[in-house]
Parts: C-alpha cells; structure tokens; sequence
C-alpha cells in the first residue's frame, strides 16, 4: 500500500516533467518557425521606428529645455529694460524734452524805441542806440531770477532752456541755444505764478528798465505750454562716475 | 529504502521546478517578442509608429522655429538696453544728478575783490556757451534749477548757489574740452576780461586733465507737468 502511493506519486511526477519537456521543446520550435516565416523587413523597420521615436523624444525634451531656458532669460532682460524706460521717461520731462503746461508768468521785454527816437530828436550828440535796445544780460538775469523764485520750466521766444542753454549776444543778436531771437522777447515761466511775478517785480533789471521807460511787462497765466528743448546734450568729455 | 526514495522524489521535483520556471520564462519572451505578433498587428504598429514619428518631427519643428526667434530676440535685446542705458546715463549727467568726470578748466576767484552775483551768472553763461558740459561751483552742481543770488549777514555779503552760502575761494569747475573753455572766458571784451578791466578782479583759470564734480539732487516739479 505505501510502496504503490509512492510509486503512483513519482509516476505522475515523470508524466508531467515529460509534458513539460516536450512544451519546452515545441515553444522553441515555434519560435524558430517564427523567425523563419514573419517578415523581418517589417519586423527590422519596427525596430528602427522605435529607435528612431526615442532619439526624437530626446530631442525634443532638450529642446524644451533650451525654449524655457531662453525665455526666462528675456523675461528677466524685459523686466530690466522696462524698469530703463520707466526711469527715463521720468527724466525727460525734467531735463527739458518734453513740452511742460502750467500756471506761471510771461515776461515780455522790448527795446525802447519811442525814447530813442526822443533822444535822437532832443541830445543827438548823447544819443546812444544800444542805451535803448534790451541787452543778452538782461535777459540772463531775469532768467535767473526767475530760478531762484522756483520757476521749473523756462522759454525764451519759444527756445526752451535747459542745463546747458546760454543767453548772449553776438553783435546786436540774442542767441538762445544758438538760435537768433529778435525783439520783441518773451520769457515764460512755469512755477507759482504769485512767487515767480513778485520776484519779477522786484528784480533790480526789470525795475531799471521800467524806470528807464523800457516797454516791459510781467503777466500771470493759469495755463502756459512751453514746447520741448529741441537741440543736443553735449557729453563727449563727461563720464559717469 | 525510505530515505532512497525520498531523495530522488526530492531531485525529480528540483528538475520538475527549473523546468515550469524555465518554461513561463520562455512563453513570456514568445509573448512579446515582434516575432510572436500577427503579420496584421505588426503592419499597425508600423503605421502607428510611423505617424508617431511624422508628428514628433513635426513637434521638433516647431520648437526649433520657436527657439530661434526667441534667440534671434534674445540677441536684439541686450544691444537695446546698452542703447537705453546710455540715453539714460546722458539724461542724469545733464541733469547733474549723477556725479561725473572728465577734462575741463577750473576757475579759481579768491575773495579779495569780492565778485557780483551777476559776474558769477555770466562766467557759468559763458562756460555752456563754450560747449562745457557740466559745471559745479564749489560743491554745488549747476543745472537748469540751479540759481545765484547774494545775502547779507551782517555787513558781509555772500553769493549763494541755490540760497546756500559760498565760501571764498569760489572754486568753479566745467568739464569739456579744455582750450575752447579757456578761450571763452579769455578772449578780449570776454567775461573775464571786463571783470579785469571794470573790477580788478582777476580770476586763475587753470586746464585740468580730470575734473571730478558732485551731485545735485534730483529736481521735483510742483507747478509744471508734461504736455499731453
């Protein structure tokens, strides 16, 4: 009885190891059939799509990289030209680039041509022209009056003036920013006009021009608009430090 | 007897096992190996292999074409912002809100024959005409705000730059071009030519090769406002 359990036991156990060693042997033999009998072109384009798709996905993830790379180094350059344009778009009108509206006065000077002709009619022998004419300084001190009393935007006949304007004369004619102006001369001023007319009326050059019997005049206005400087900033010399 | 037959039930079942195992093993390779598939599922997964390819070259495309616009502006944009940069150096320094280097001419007056308020505001006049640059007066910067006047404390009179006191020796420096500054304050009926001729006043004008001249403070407007 024991004997034949175990005998009936390693039976079994043969048969199926048998089974199992002829499965073996036919999954083998099928596959080489396989090999044999499928298309290997197809099977060799297979591969060589995959192999191919793979590099692709590589490519285009570094490509990626790159893309995102590149474009968060412009955000930061925009960033950095934005905040450029903001701090120079602050600066012009301060410098004098930009046309300026505001309350201040309008200086108007003339040369004095009914007391010339009185003179020349009464002492000829006295008579000098230039006595009567509005000189280059007087316009420069009324201009720097005008500063002091908190102007903060200045033209002369339309010729903005900025840090490097000068006012002088050559022969008979002003210049201003190396433009010729003729008489008769308007200074606009933007600032307080109460300020800026005060320290007009009191200055020591208008005052002798009036008492001289010189043409001249200071008015308030509530709205001026002073157009822009139009010419160049020298700075060929000049370095920041 | 027993144990004899144990031991080859023992070895039987070893090979039996290495067998199962090796087999399962062999079956999954068969299962997803290209050459186990159907002629007809190879032919799909070549056609979708094939438009998964066509699109990611498409894709690569795309990007490329992206990344080189975006370096060709990456390229631009630094060449702008040196040309902002510089517009906007070139403001401050005319503003004289920056401090600034450079050649020019110094002015010295000591305060024996003192000078007019008037007599300063023309030789500053005469150095833009002269093409300076920059000027200060003492540590004073000269902009367009910047003013002369005079006080007086007790019987001594001051000059003043923006309503502040100046010490003798005024000191003026301009930076520009050295020898066409001198020859505008020296040429004959010139500033310092009349201040010599009516004042005794007789100004040093020394060339400088550096010139260093401070900073004013950024001007506020008040009244004023830029034209729409």
């Amino acid at each position: 009885m024991k004997k034949s359990r175990v005998q009936l036991s390693l039976l079994f156990i043969s048969l199926l190891s048998g089974l199992l060693v002829s499965w073996q042997w036919h999954s083998r033999l099928v596959m080489a059939q396989q090999e044999n009998h499928k298309q290997p072109e197809l099977i060799s384009i297979i591969e060589s799509l995959e192999k191919e798709v793979a590099s692709q996905e590589n490519t285009i993830s570094e490509l990626r990289n790159q893309l995102e790379n590149l474009q968060r180094q412009k955000k930061q350059e925009k960033t950095s030209t934005h905040e450029l344009q903001k701090r120079i778009e602050t600066l012009l009108p301060l410098v004098g680039l930009t046309p300026v509206t505001g309350p201040g006065v309008i200086v108007t000077l003339d040369d004095n041509t009914a007391g010339a002709q009185a003179a020349k009619k009464s002492s000829p022998a006295s008579y000098r022209p230039e006595d009567f004419i509005i000189h280059d300084r007087n316009i420069l001190y009324l201009v720097n009056t005008l500063k002091a009393a908190g102007a903060e935007a200045i033209a002369v006949n339309g010729q903005r003036l900025v840090t490097c304007s000068s006012i002088r004369c050559v022969g008979t004619v002003i210049l201003v920013n190396s433009s010729r102006l003729a008489p008769p001369y308007e200074i606009q001023a933007i600032g307080n006009p109460e300020a800026l007319e005060a320290a007009v009326q009191s200055s020591i050059d208008f005052t002798l021009l009036k008492n001289r019997g010189f043409p001249v005049k200071v008015t308030k206005s509530n709205n001026l608009t002073l157009p822009a400087y139009k010419g160049s900033l020298p700075a060929e010399h000049m370095r920041r430090i | 007897m027993n144990n004899k037959i144990m031991l080859t039930l023992t070895l039987v079942l070893f090979i039996l096992g290495l067998l199962l195992s090796l087999q399962f093993r062999t079956q999954k390779l068969l299962a997803s190996s290209l050459e186990a598939q159907k002629t007809e599922d190879l032919v799909i997964m070549w056609r979708n292999l094939n438009d998964k390819r066509n699109q990611l070259q498409e894709e690569i495309a795309k990007l490329q074409q992206q990344l080189s616009v975006v370096a060709q502006e990456a390229e631009a944009s630094p060449e702008a912002e040196r040309a902002m940069e510089k517009e906007l150096g070139r403001l401050e320094m005319n503003l004289g809100v920056v401090p600034v280097k450079g050649p020019g001419i110094t002015v010295t007056i000591t305060g024996e024959a003192p000078l007019l308020a008037e007599d300063l505001v023309d030789i500053i006049n005469e150095l833009w005409a002269s093409g300076a640059e920059a000027v200060a007066v003492n540590e004073h910067r000269i902009n367009f705000y910047s003013s002369i006047g005079r006080r007086e404390e007790g019987n001594r009179l001051y000059l003043t730059v923006n309503q502040q006191k100046l010490l003798y020796p005024v000191v003026i420096k301009a930076i520009g071009d050295p020898h066409t500054l001198e020859k505008g304050l020296t040429f004959t009926g010139g500033v310092l030519d009349n201040l010599a001729n009516l004042f005794n006043i007789h100004p040093v004008i020394k060339k400088e090769e550096s010139l260093q001249l401070p900073a004013a403070s950024p001007p506020r407007w008040q009244y004023a406002s830029p034209a729409k």
